[in-house]
């Protein structure tokens, strides 16, 4: 299911004092199965631009398609809103049932799945994100934020959405949570082959999971393109007010001694060793 | 004279009845901070870090063990209330400390409270805006400003208290990369302006800034040492849930193929002019 953005506008409070356009002439292609990565600092237009994609907001002029469903100013139903599912930021904020089990099942059930199914979504989805079915009966207020933000992206899975966003879904999380949630990420996208939308501030994500990433700034789109693309040239990030990921920092700050310089579209430290180890060998058997 | 915070066998829990003793969030702690200490505190989700925040400005009451503020019990609701003056503290979430509906009645909020007078108020608070970055947003409203901007709102109201320490819990992790580093920024000048600076945190590479880091892992203190001390061993990071600095992986990469490298390395400097001479 392809994403298609035909230079859309998207306009706040149209035709009153607090008119404000939050995004200009976009256009932009999502493969079906991508990894997705949206970058862009506060106020860019990141979230006008989740809301367009998954149907809760309408275009103020172009047109959004979503496989064969395309909404413009003027639909009135958008039909691909039950395709996309949204994990919104701090998710585990928008847990309210008296059980896990009840939390996850609320998509579902509205969207008129019988009982019998439903069960076997909630249990396939917690098996997804890794929780323990022991813990179905239990409120999830008792548990900790990790596992709260994992019964929360059960939720939406448990809706079998074809596309889902993810906005900034490793905030506030320590090491090992931010790990795990990135490899259930990774293992979901394996799995299920569904797009995956990534808005994020963290480059090292980026870095690691995005097939394609676009950076917006002031409702424009400024790049669209692969990561290796994006971090390799250093005075486009610096244009964009951006930091590299962590390990493209490391390269740059070898590269003032070092000549000829590392390549900068080295993203795993595996990469950093071996072509240290190969420099090192040429460099002795001169 | 400034403040010097000590805490002397601290043990802490919300339930102490109810929850045996290895559960507890704080656990036989003892540290103390001299003033214009720049300190991170670093730990993962749930390690007890907050805890111990909450119980260095006196907003928690140990359990069990001393508290003392320049070597003098904290004890009554009297010496409480000097205590919230004298050390500030600044939340994870912005949205969290902000009252007023416009940025001066924010500071000024606090300043009441204190029983500042009306002259006073207006020398200070043109003053911390001007520090904070804030001026010329006098008039607006707190929630109209970004997060990076809110965070610093909370800073200048605590800034106008004329604190000697300030504690920031996370103060970082609902920022974006602009915000983040002008609150980092931000934290170096106070400090540089003799402010002790408490940063509680999860992320190493924001710790590192400090000059003094203390690893907290399950309500005990497990290491506390200088920054480049602990640079040299930020292997051990690792089996507490904590980043280990991209360079010491490397490093340790490196030896572990042969390379001819020393076995500490105190920074990411070291680590750059060895690799070059190794070449």
């Amino acid at each position: 299911m392809d994403i298609h953005v035909n230079d859309i506008s998207y306009v706040y409070q149209k035709g009153t004092p607090f008119e404000e356009e939050a995004l200009s002439n976009l256009s932009l292609s999502i493969q079906h199965g991508i990894i997705q990565a949206i970058i862009g600092k506060t106020g860019s237009g990141k979230s006008t631009l989740i809301g367009l994609l998954s149907g809760l907001l309408r275009p103020s002029k172009g047109s959004i398609t979503v496989g064969e469903d395309k909404v413009t100013a003027t639909t009135k139903k958008i039909p691909f809103r039950s395709k996309v599912g949204v994990v919104f930021q701090y998710p585990e904020h928008q847990l309210f049932a008296e059980t896990v089990y009840k939390d996850i099942s609320y998509g579902p059930t509205n969207q008129g799945i019988p009982a019998e199914e439903i069960k076997n979504r909630v249990y396939h989805a917690i098996d997804l994100v890794g929780l323990d079915e022991s813990l179905l009966e239990k409120s999830p207020f008792s548990l900790s934020g990790g596992q709260m933000r994992r019964v929360a992206l059960a939720g939406v899975l448990a809706m079998e959405p074809s596309i889902l966003i993810l906005d900034e879904p490793t905030a506030g999380l320590d090491r090992i949570g931010s790990e795990q949630l990135l490899s259930l990420i990774h293992h979901l996208h394996q799995q299920k082959q569904v797009t995956i939308i990534l808005v994020t501030h963290q480059m090292d994500e980026v870095a690691r999971l995005a097939g394609q990433v676009l950076v917006l700034e002031k409702g424009q789109a400024v790049f669209n393109g692969s990561p290796v693309e994006l971090f390799s040239e250093r005075s486009r990030l610096d244009k964009l007010g951006m930091e590299p990921p962590s390990l493209t920092k490391l390269i740059d700050r070898l590269n003032e001694r070092i000549h000829p310089p590392i390549p900068t579209s080295l993203f795993e430290l595996d990469q950093l060793v071996a072509h240290l180890e190969l420099r090192r060998k040429v460099g002795n058997n001169e | 004279m400034g403040t010097e915070i000590t805490l002397k066998d601290v043990w802490f829990h919300y339930y102490p009845q109810t929850e045996s003793r290895e559960n507890w969030a704080v656990q036989n702690v003892s540290l103390d901070f001299q003033q214009g200490e720049y300190v991170s505190i670093i730990g993962s989700n749930g390690s007890g870090k907050s805890s111990l925040a909450c119980l260095l400005n006196g907003l928690f009451i140990p359990t069990e063990g001393a508290f003392c503020i320049n070597g003098q019990p904290i004890t009554t609701d009297q010496d409480r209330w000097e205590l919230k003056r004298r050390v500030g503290m600044i939340f994870q979430n912005p949205d969290n400390q902000i009252v007023a509906p416009s940025v001066v009645d924010d500071i000024a909020f606090g300043l009441e409270n204190l029983g500042v007078s009306r002259e006073e108020m207006k020398y200070r608070i043109p003053l911390v805006l001007e520090q904070v970055g804030l001026s010329g947003l006098e008039k607006k409203e707190p929630h109209h400003l970004s997060g990076g901007q809110k965070q610093r709102l909370a800073i200048a109201g605590i800034l106008a208290m004329q604190p000697d320490v300030i504690i920031f819990d996370e103060s970082t992790s609902m920022l974006d990369p602009d915000g983040r580093k002008h609150i980092l920024r931000l934290m170096d000048e106070l400090h540089k302006s003799g402010i002790t600076i408490i940063h509680i945190t999860h992320q190493a590479t924001e710790a590192f800034l400090a000059e003094r880091l203390i690893v907290i892992h399950q309500g005990r203190i497990m290491m506390d040492q200088s920054s480049k001390e602990l640079y040299a061993n930020a292997t051990l990071l690792d089996q507490w849930g904590l980043d280990v600095p991209i360079g010491i992986l490397l490093h340790q990469a490196l030896r572990d193929k042969g390379w001819k490298l020393s076995e500490k390395m105190e920074s990411e400097e070291q680590l750059v002019s060895e690799l070059w001479t190794s070449m």
